[in-house]
């Protein structure tokens, strides 16, 4: 599904990821974990195309489409979605109607017919309550004065709605409470299915407990060092980074 | 041709004519001040040089029907309608509710002339600027609007200045006076329209008084046509305890200009000035506000935002004056501005000038471009590129939009900003529930 090849990222001239190897298959979930600076959140931008970010070597192939020539909204088109480490306000303008806006940009870009206004709005309501969203945020101006676990649990809605085949969840726990990660993890696991990829991005194993992934990849310095099952998180809760690091310099 | 040699023809004073020797007077008042120039502080960034020089007419000949496209005159019952400077003949209003009076400033000006002496002396004093002078020396459409103490009109009023594109260059100086007795209320809408070919000049002059206790809620929507030149202005006296909210709504004419001044004459009394403009390729929209806190305990909220596409420029001044001893007053002030081309400009000047020291007053001003991070989240999410620009800059002016009561006004203005080439803006608005 998704193969990224030796990726190099620069930002202002500053080399951030440096020769990034990872494959994802259909239905696989991979954690990326990683110390503070270490380039995970620069691979979670990359993936989705947000601009400022300019790659000097390496490619990332989706569902056999170079991924990096697509615009972020194509990119939606093809079915990858991100959860925003830091979601965006947006005064203004209706959660529901910019759901409704990006749904039906995904429909015309696959070439289908937008969706019925009825259709629509059922699938949005029985995703407030799986996932306990309060229904007033719906008709609120996209994240503005919500919490940060609404916000967090917002992204998991979009995503829910929007059915993407490649989710990338860039530290969707940090400034989570126990009951709010629960929630989001739950709705992460609702669409786990043999079709769907995940690539979770966090800095700590705990959100790994409620989204237990098949492959765990430690980055460092730009680049994998090592990957593994999901003990080797539980490795990394036990003994941090440093022991890794140590070993690979 | 100007201006003033259009008045020297049209306007030789009649000796006969109602109030003559203040008109005479406010028309020295005009000459004497003269065309305001870019010297002049509050004229610094519009500059009115070769906008004042048609070959104007003050009747069409003959006279047109309604513009197809007008807006908003079948939304509210209670109306007048004036077309190219005459009262339109259809008026057929239902009868207002006891307390509310309603005449034309003709009917005024036949039957009780000495009722307005007040009014017209105080706007050609000394102070008159040049165009305030203007009006009075020139008004003949308007309305005259009397609220009896306690007296609630449920549903807007709407008197609206409709312009066709007729072959002669039309000028009018409509005037509006409401009088709102104590503990009365009142929405009136004042709604300036121009077709698309419109080359009239207007120079409207609005004078408020909210008596103690009452509200008033003045909606000024400008729509002139993309050739007009329209200068206009709002005086407001407020009374204890009373409020006025003013929401100024300007998107037409290639120079237009409002000018709003709140006076809060007594403790207790508040004012909210609400803005939106948006301007496009070669139009220029300047707002002008003044609001004078000489009471204590006076509240005034101010929020305007403007809109710049193509080389369009905008312009926001706005002063807040304290005086000594208006203490406890509350002044809060915002202009935030977005440009959507580089060749859009928008200059915005918060000025506050504080005699009291026991006062709550805060300000901002900002002109920005659309937010990257926001346009992006919208892309990542599936919306193209175009729509999630417009969709941001729908968003950018709700805050004031939402802040319309009226429904009808509220849809006008969404597809209004909608219509506009340069803007771009969702071809469909849902508006929040």
């Amino acid at each position: 599904m998704l193969s990224i090849q030796n990726l190099h990222v620069e930002i202002d001239g500053k080399p951030i990821l440096r020769g990034i190897n990872l494959e994802v298959g259909a239905g696989e979930v991979h954690a990326v974990m990683g110390p503070n600076g270490s380039g995970k959140s620069t691979l979670a931008h990359v993936l989705a195309g947000k601009p400022g970010y300019l790659v000097t070597a390496g490619t990332v192939t989706f569902k056999g489409q170079n991924l990096l020539a697509l615009a972020p909204e194509d990119r939606a088109g093809e079915g990858v979605f991100l959860a925003f480490q830091y979601p965006v306000e947006i005064p203004g303008v209706n959660n529901v109607y910019m759901l409704k806006a990006a749904l039906n940009g995904i429909r015309r870009y696959r070439g289908l017919s937008e969706i019925d206004a009825v259709e629509f709005l059922a699938r949005v309501k029985a995703k407030t309550v799986a996932l306990g969203l309060k229904e007033g945020l719906l008709n609120r101006p996209v994240n503005q004065g919500f919490s940060g676990g609404e916000k967090k649990r917002n992204e998991i809605f979009q995503m829910s709605v929007l059915e993407p085949a490649l989710a990338v969840l860039d530290e969707t726990d940090s400034g989570l409470d126990i009951d709010a990660l629960r929630i989001v993890a739950e709705g992460v696991n609702q669409l786990r299915d043999a079709a769907r990829s995940f690539v979770v991005v966090t800095h700590y194993q705990r959100l790994l407990d409620y989204i237990v992934p098949d492959f765990v990849h430690v980055l460092a310095q730009g680049q994998i060092i090592k990957s593994g099952s999901r003990e080797l998180a539980l490795e990394l809760e036990a003994r941090g980074y440093d022991w890794l690091l140590q070993a690979v310099a | 041709m100007s201006i003033l040699q259009t008045l020297a023809r049209e306007f030789a004073p009649d000796p006969s004519a109602p109030l003559a020797d203040l008109r005479a007077h406010a028309y020295a008042r005009a000459r004497q001040r003269g065309v305001p120039t870019p010297r002049d502080e509050a004229w610094k960034y519009t500059d009115l040089r070769g906008h004042l020089d048609g070959e104007y007419v003050v009747t069409a000949d003959p006279p047109h029907g309604a513009p197809a496209t007008a807006p908003l005159l079948d939304s509210t019952p209670h109306r007048l309608v004036f077309i190219d400077g005459v009262l339109a003949p259809d008026v057929a209003a239902p009868a207002l509710p006891p307390g509310v009076r309603l005449r034309t400033l003709a009917a005024v000006l036949a039957a009780d002339p000495a009722s307005l002496r007040a009014l017209m002396a105080r706007h050609a004093s000394e102070d008159a600027d040049f165009f305030t002078a203007l009006n009075m020396a020139c008004a003949r459409a308007g309305v005259v609007i009397e609220l009896a103490a306690g007296c609630q009109l449920e549903t807007p009023l709407l008197v609206a200045f409709l312009h066709t594109s007729a072959a002669e260059q039309l000028f009018s100086a409509p005037l509006v006076v409401v009088n709102a007795g104590a503990n009365s209320q009142l929405t009136l809408i004042e709604l300036h329209y121009g077709e698309a070919a419109a080359t009239n000049l207007a120079t409207p002059l609005t004078d408020l008084t909210a008596g103690a206790g009452s509200v008033i809620e003045h909606y000024r929507v400008q729509l002139e046509g993309a050739a007009a030149v329209h200068i206009g202005s709002v005086q407001a006296t407020i009374e204890r305890d009373a409020r006025v909210g003013s929401h100024s709504f300007a998107f037409g004419g290639k120079l237009a200009r409002v000018e709003i001044c709140a006076k809060l004459a007594a403790p207790g009394a508040s004012v909210v000035l609400n803005g939106l403009f948006a301007v496009a390729a070669g139009q220029h929209i300047d707002h002008q506000t003044r609001i004078e806190h000489e009471a204590p305990h006076t509240t005034s909220v101010e929020l305007y935002k403007g809109l710049a596409a193509g080389d369009g420029r905008g312009v926001f001044r706005g002063q807040i004056i304290v005086r000594p001893n208006a203490q406890k007053t509350s002044s809060r002030q915002a202009s935030h501005n977005l440009l959507l081309s580089p060749f859009a400009e928008i200059d915005t000047k918060p000025e506050l000038e504080i005699y009291a020291d026991d006062v709550a007053c805060a300000h901002g001003a900002t002109v920005g471009q659309l937010d990257d991070a926001a346009l992006f989240y919208l892309c990542s999410r599936g919306i193209p590129a175009a729509e999630a620009h417009a969709l941001l800059t729908f968003g950018f002016t709700q805050e004031v939009v939402e802040q319309v009561a009226f429904e009808p006004l509220r849809r006008l203005l969404a597809a209004r900003l909608a219509g506009s080439a340069d803007i771009p803006l969702p071809e469909r608005i849902e508006p929040a529930p």
